[in-house]
């Protein structure tokens, strides 16, 4: 599903961000990128979901070369993803209904199945209760919660979810990663990016990532 | 329907923030109103701009040949518009004709036209015609003011287009996370600009029945006075103006500096 050959990223004012980076995750595959500050993690989701574009390296992602994508499809694309930036934005003046069903506007649904799938979501991260409340209320951790609502309301084919655990607490931490086990179907494919050195997610390829280089690649 | 939520989420935004909307229209409202007041006043040719105590001109009224002018020429009378009639001699045509003098001040003009629907919609009036007696150097010096205000619409037209670009650039920042939830989510720029475009129709629509009702008063009570009056309002407009970038400038730097990041 998502295949990275030799992708490099250099920037004039850092130099080298991304060296040679080669990666395959296949349909269904959850994958955890581990690596800390300043490794890179963030460039490789910005090229990824094409906010930037590769210095030099193919990436072929849901049979798109994105290197090579026009921008007029490029909006068509991020709608098979499900994207959780690091620094993620809300409305912080609306309530969380709102803060969802903004993305759902544009795909044409009527308002009843809108409704529905904001509920089923907010469900899924356990905010439900809280559909009316402005999001500026919310706790950090709630916020974030809602970040990743709205990242998979769309049903994306894959998930880059850049550090969202990234401050939290650990029993914080582990609900984060509950709520992705609730959020993965069968043919979902998962990248997880985290800057914690242990981290609690089981029985998944983890890559490590240093310097812009991919050191290492193992299950744990 | 999306043009609704465009709709709702432009007003929603106005009410967010409804002074800076306000200042806006009158930004908008600048470069109409000195072209509209040119065209109206190139359009007016009988539009006097000083004051004077001289009355308009006269009508000519034809009527139907079966009419009882007698009792006609008494309705005419009767009109406190009208000063008096006088009879015309026949031109040999075989119409029916009498002239009506106007009671109408230099300052009334509009109520020429007033006065004309109610002698024509008499019966037995076959027809009226307005002879004013126009001063020509006055429609001349119409023309001049016309050309001012021309000169003026253009300038501030430039002025405004320069600071829609920035206003745009200022609403995309302040807007930021909106447009780059929208971004991420894949929607199109048509989908994420759409509020901004619905926005500002408001503004114009908005504007433009603003200005609208601006000339009217413009027209009836201050090209037909004195010079200084004239200048008084677009000088207003101009002051609001310049004021109101100056708050826009300051609302802008205050939001941002309230912005929460999560």
């Amino acid at each position: 599903m998502i295949r990275l050959y030799h992708v490099c990223k250099k920037y004039d004012s850092s130099g080298v961000v991304l060296n040679d980076i080669s990666l395959s995750i296949k349909q269904g595959e959850w994958i955890v990128l581990r690596g800390r500050e300043k490794a890179g993690k963030t460039t490789l989701f910005k090229l990824l979901y094409g906010m930037e574009e590769p210095s030099s390296g193919e990436m072929i992602v849901c049979g798109q070369n994105i290197c090579r994508i026009k921008k007029e499809k490029l909006y068509f694309y991020r709608r098979q993803l499900g994207i959780i930036p690091q620094d993620g934005y809300l409305l912080n003046d609306r309530d969380l209904y709102s803060n969802i069903d903004l993305v759902l506007r544009f795909y044409g649904f009527s308002s009843k199945v809108r409704k529905a799938r904001v509920y089923e979501v907010l469900s899924i991260v356990g905010l439900e209760k809280k559909i009316d409340i402005i999001s500026a209320k919310l706790s950090d951790f709630e916020k974030r919660k809602l970040i990743i609502a709205r990242a998979v309301v769309n049903n994306p084919r894959i998930i880059l979810a850049d550090s969202p655990d990234a401050g939290l607490n650990l029993s914080e931490q582990e609900e984060i990663y509950q709520i992705f086990k609730r959020l993965k179907t069968p043919d979902m494919a998962i990248l997880f990016s985290t800057k914690e050195e242990k981290c609690l997610l089981q029985g998944l390829r983890e890559v490590e990532l240093a310097d812009g280089m991919i050191r290492e690649t193992k299950f744990v | 329907m999306n043009i609704f939520y465009f709709i709702y989420e432009a007003i929603l935004g106005i009410l967010k923030r409804p002074l800076i909307f306000i200042l806006n229209l009158f930004i908008f409202i600048i470069p109409i109103y000195f072209t509209g007041t040119s065209f109206f006043l190139y359009r007016e040719g009988r539009v006097i701009l000083s004051r004077e105590k001289e009355k308009w001109g006269n009508f000519l009224v034809e009527v139907d040949s079966g009419a009882d002018i007698r009792f006609l020429k008494e309705q005419v009378k009767s009109l406190k518009e009208i000063k008096g009639l006088k009879d015309t001699a026949d031109t040999g045509s075989g119409k029916i004709v009498f002239q009506a003098d106007l009671n109408i001040d230099l300052n009334d003009a509009l109520k020429i036209e007033e006065t004309k629907r109610m002698i024509t919609d008499l019966k037995g009036v076959k027809f009226v015609k307005y002879q004013g007696e126009e001063i020509e150097y006055m429609e001349n010096r119409n023309l001049l003011f016309a050309g001012i205000c021309l000169f003026l619409g253009i300038i501030s037209s430039i002025f405004v287009v320069k600071y829609i670009r920035s206003a745009l650039k200022k609403e995309s920042e302040l807007n930021k996370e909106r447009i780059n939830i929208l971004e991420l989510a894949g929607a199109t720029p048509f989908f994420i600009y759409s509020i901004f475009m619905a926005k500002g129709l408001l503004a114009g629509a908005a504007s433009i029945l603003l200005t609208l009702l601006f000339l009217r008063i413009s027209l009836e009570n201050i090209f037909i006075s004195s010079h200084l009056q004239f200048f008084i309002y677009p000088s207003t407009l101009f002051i609001v103006a310049a004021g109101s970038l100056f708050l826009i400038n300051i609302d802008y730097y205050m939001t941002i500096k309230k912005e929460i990041k999560i």
